[in-house]
């Protein structure tokens, strides 16, 4: 903890707003032992400033006045990718992706479900000649209504 | 947890967003000097970083509908910056220009041994003190890119650990760390710089040129 503070006032150290007054006091505070910090600190306060060129403000406000440098209002969906709209994005995301997997997983069940029955409907059109083979034709079934060989019974027909 | 101060520069970009260029012309006036010595400082070049500075700005206007003030206005100043300074030194990186009178001083191996030296020199006079802030400016543009952005920031601008970790896109305790080691490979790059006590007098702001222009 000593540390994390002592390395907090080396990095305080560094602020180039640090009056006089409150340098000395860091300096007083982390002693000679950081000699070599304080050394640097004062080396990187004093660096100077870039000379700004006089006609800056003037180029960056020109620039504005360039058609390509018009505000530009952020595409619709953008809005999505910000903090508070990205969660409730993704819980809807998440939710119409559930939906639509529970839809057509519904839609499989139905159709193994119905399949078989439909088949068992066709056999009232089969005549009775073809029905004097059933059992043989069971024998050939691997499964109850979902084995029925429907290459089979059409050939029969 | 006591509440953030409020931020008048987000006040001023708030109504920048509102297409307001008074407000602009504020927030320019005060931070065109930190972001022209941030990106100077990134590209080691005072021309290039004019343009680059320049352009931070006209981009702070531009997509000044996408700010929202959740974080600090320098927060989303100085992440425009790096970008920009970022893309620069890729750009340089893709096509890059070597100065034919400048050589490339990059490591501690290539300090000058007169230097070295200096730590028996007299008092420095100004021409030393020149020589010694070049070394300086040499050591920070040979520091890694984030060692050298979170420095920066933490010099020239007021902002927290957390904000500068915002920029960095990093954790706090991760930017606390960049900021150490930016430091240690400073001293140890300008070691025998700082023994010769050319720093030694006390320094605080007003000893300064002016901060903001």
């Amino acid at each position: 903890m000593a540390d994390l503070a002592s390395n907090e006032s080396l990095d305080a150290l560094l602020r180039r707003s640090l009056t006089a007054e409150q340098r000395a006091a860091l300096e007083h505070k982390l002693g000679t032992a950081a000699a070599e910090d304080l050394a640097l600190a004062r080396a990187l306060a004093r660096l100077p400033d870039k000379p700004v060129a006089s006609n800056f403000n003037a180029r960056v406000l020109a620039a504005l006045d360039h058609p390509l440098a018009a505000p530009v209002a952020p595409p619709w969906w953008t809005a999505l990718l910000r903090p508070r709209w990205a969660a409730a994005a993704g819980v809807a995301l998440a939710a119409m992706l559930a939906l639509a997997g529970w839809q057509q997983h519904a839609r499989r069940l139905q159709a193994g479900t119905f399949r078989p029955i439909a088949a068992l409907g066709a056999l009232d059109q089969l005549s009775p000649a073809v029905l004097q083979d059933f059992d043989a034709i069971q024998r050939y079934a691997s499964g109850p209504a979902a084995g029925v060989d429907f290459e089979l019974l059409e050939s029969l027909q | 947890m006591p509440a953030p101060a409020p931020d008048p520069d987000a006040e001023l970009m708030l109504r920048v967003k509102r297409g307001d260029r008074g407000a602009f012309e504020e927030l320019l006036n005060r931070w065109r000097q930190p972001v022209l010595n941030f990106v100077a400082r990134q590209l080691h070049d005072d021309d290039e970083a004019e343009d680059v500075a320049q352009h931070v700005f006209v981009q702070v206007w531009k997509t000044a509908a996408r700010y929202e003030p959740t974080s600090r206005f320098t927060t989303w100043l100085f992440t425009i910056a790096r970008n920009l300074a970022l893309n620069e030194l890729r750009r340089r990186g893709r096509h890059p220009a070597v100065p034919l009178d400048e050589p490339q001083d990059t490591g501690e191996a290539e300090i000058p041994r007169q230097h070295v030296d200096a730590r028996t020199a007299p008092p420095a006079d100004e021409a030393q003190l020149r020589e010694l802030e070049r070394k300086i400016e040499e050591a920070l543009a040979a520091l890694p890119e984030p060692q050298r952005t979170a420095i920066l920031l933490f010099r020239d601008t007021e902002m927290s650990y957390d904000d500068i970790a915002r920029v960095l896109k990093c954790s706090v305790s991760a930017t606390k760390s960049v900021i150490h080691r930016g430091r240690e490979t400073l001293k140890a790059r300008l070691k025998p710089y700082l023994r010769t006590g050319a720093w030694a007098p006390a320094a605080g702001p007003e000893t300064f040129p002016a901060r903001r222009g």
